[in-house]
């Protein structure tokens, strides 16, 4: 089985601050795995060759199914907030790749998993808090992100904000495909194997390790009858759970987990 | 006259591997040490050690994880917040891990640890329920009455239903000495610098940010070379106007933390 990434990653912003190091957070995650664990990289896109299209769904003129539904493993780095996450105001389609209740109850961009993503991974600040208000109404992290799973099983992002850093990329990708104690420790790989760790695991693990206190990590995850997606390892490595599709079953849960860095 | 601060240079254990086999029977793993360099490792069915040795990237950091668990995993309990307390007090004197308590008045170091339950939420579509998912140790340090942060800079532990943790990062150090006393840059200073920093001029002056926090702390970061120092620094958190919004109310913006030296 064919198990294919892309990542997105923006520095150079026009409408926002710029940032500094995710040319070498998101192209350290796509070389961990495209070189050492035989993915196939769909996209590497950057700066003015990151457009919010590549994540909008088709139904609202998107082009998720060529890009981020096309790949098994998404991983974005940018600016983020709980509204969701944002691109440079010069490309197409727009600057914000936003969630529900953002212009509109059920207007958000996000519907992956109907074609191919299984894990979304946002390296971007705010996304995953757990109450964000509007006009004095409280939208959840459930308003905002739960018709997103169509499919997918995980997306994994921050409550708070978090630094921006050279190497989250690259570390989460270690922990994922277990080279973790040659990349981060300098173990050669020879010498004590491999030791991948679950998507979830992973996730925390490179927050942990890369990320100070006070700041929060989380992860939003779906399940249905019949799936275990916070047991998933990454294709190759462990078990990956059926795609928890909404309506397949008489019951469907989103549970949001956080975690302290 | 300037407030000073000192940055400190910091000193790493180096561990032998009966040391780290010693840790494994608090952690249940069998498995040979294997050492190099730069780290000593232990690896067994489901769970890995590693330490890694003075001049490594994360020198001075013990790092546990346990994979027969799942970390975002439901639970109906997990272990009392006295047990993770006590269980990591253990292990950090057993490993000799506490950093120095000098006597030298340039460094007033407080250490302690907290443990506190972490509620995951629910939703079914219908309703939201708080549930149980893991018991968290953490560290609260300050060098001089200033936070110390980072990955070498900071106890964690995620203990899930069971009396060992299912993942442990110490990142610690062994002594520190003074390298240097520097003047201080004072927090008007430093929003001076993050305004001119952002200030734009396609906007007329207008301001497209607001500032929400100043924080200074130790970062206590991956060691990168030379000295291996602990320097103080500012973490400014600010907000900006969110470029996409059309509607009236305001809402939430996208947040930055913008790191600047805080001593010259």
């Amino acid at each position: 089985m064919a198990k294919e990434l892309g990542v997105e990653w923006i520095n150079n912003y026009d409408c926002l601050n710029q940032l500094t190091h995710e040319h070498e957070d998101a192209g350290g995650f796509y070389d961990e795995l495209v070189h050492h664990d035989g993915w196939v990289g769909l996209f590497n896109w950057g700066n003015s060759a990151a457009w919010e299209e590549d994540f909008k769904r088709p139904s609202k003129g998107g082009t998720a199914n060529s890009w981020a539904d096309a790949a098994d493993l998404v991983y974005f780095t940018g600016h983020g907030s709980p509204w969701g996450f944002y691109f440079r105001c010069d490309i197409p389609d727009d600057s914000l790749v936003e969630s529900d209740h953002y212009s509109g109850p059920t207007n958000g961009d996000l519907r992956l998993g109907l074609q191919d993503l299984e894990w979304l991974a946002l390296e971007v600040c705010n996304t995953l808090q757990l109450d964000a208000t509007r006009s004095g109404v409280n939208l959840d992290v459930f308003d905002r992100w739960a018709d997103a799973f169509q499919g997918m099983h995980i997306m994994c992002s921050f409550t708070t904000v978090s630094l921006d850093l050279a190497t989250p990329g690259r570390y989460f990708a270690a922990f994922l495909d277990g080279r973790w104690p040659s990349v981060i420790f300098g173990i050669p790989s020879s010498l004590i194997g491999r030791i991948p760790m679950k998507v979830i695991d992973a996730w925390f693990a490179m927050a942990s390790q890369t990320q100070p206190a006070p700041y929060e990590a989380a992860v939003l995850y779906a399940n249905t009858e019949g799936t275990d997606t916070h047991n998933d390892y990454i294709i190759g490595h462990g078990h990956v759970s059926p795609d928890p599709r909404p309506g397949a079953a008489n019951w469907f849960s989103w549970t949001w987990i956080p975690h302290a860095c | 006259m300037s407030e000073k601060v000192y940055l400190f240079r910091r000193r790493t254990r180096a561990l032998e591997p009966e040391q780290l086999q010693a840790l494994s029977e608090y952690l249940e793993i069998e498995g040979e040490p294997v050492k190099t360099d730069e780290a000593l490792a232990l690896r067994g069915e489901n769970r890995a050690l590693v330490y890694a040795q003075p001049c490594a990237r994360l020198a001075g950091q013990l790092f546990y994880v346990d994979q027969s668990t799942a970390w975002g995993e439901v639970i109906k309990k997990s272990v009392d917040e006295k047990h993770a307390l006590d269980w990591s007090h253990r292990l950090i004197e057993a490993a000799g891990l506490q950093p120095d308590r000098s006597r030298d008045e340039d460094q007033r170091l407080e250490f302690d640890l907290v443990s506190f339950p972490t509620e995951g939420v629910v939703f079914d579509g219908k309703e939201r329920r708080r549930v149980n998912v893991a018991t968290n140790v953490r560290s609260q340090i300050r060098l001089n009455e200033i936070p110390v942060v980072g990955p070498r800079g900071k106890v964690r532990m995620l203990f899930k239903g069971t009396r060992t943790p299912v993942m442990m990062l110490v990142g610690l150090w062994d002594s520190l000495e003074v390298y240097e006393e520097r003047d201080l840059v004072s927090e008007n200073e430093v929003a001076r610098a993050v305004q001119d920093r952002l200030t734009d001029r396609k906007a007329c002056g207008e301001r497209t940010y607001n500032l929400n926090d100043i924080r200074l702390v130790y970062f206590a970061g991956e060691y990168e070379g030379g000295p291996d120092l602990l320097a103080p620094e500012y973490h400014v958190e600010v907000e900006h106007r969110d470029p996409a919004y059309r509607g009236k109310d305001p809402i939430q913006g996208p947040r930055q933390v913008i790191r600047l030296p805080a001593y010259r």
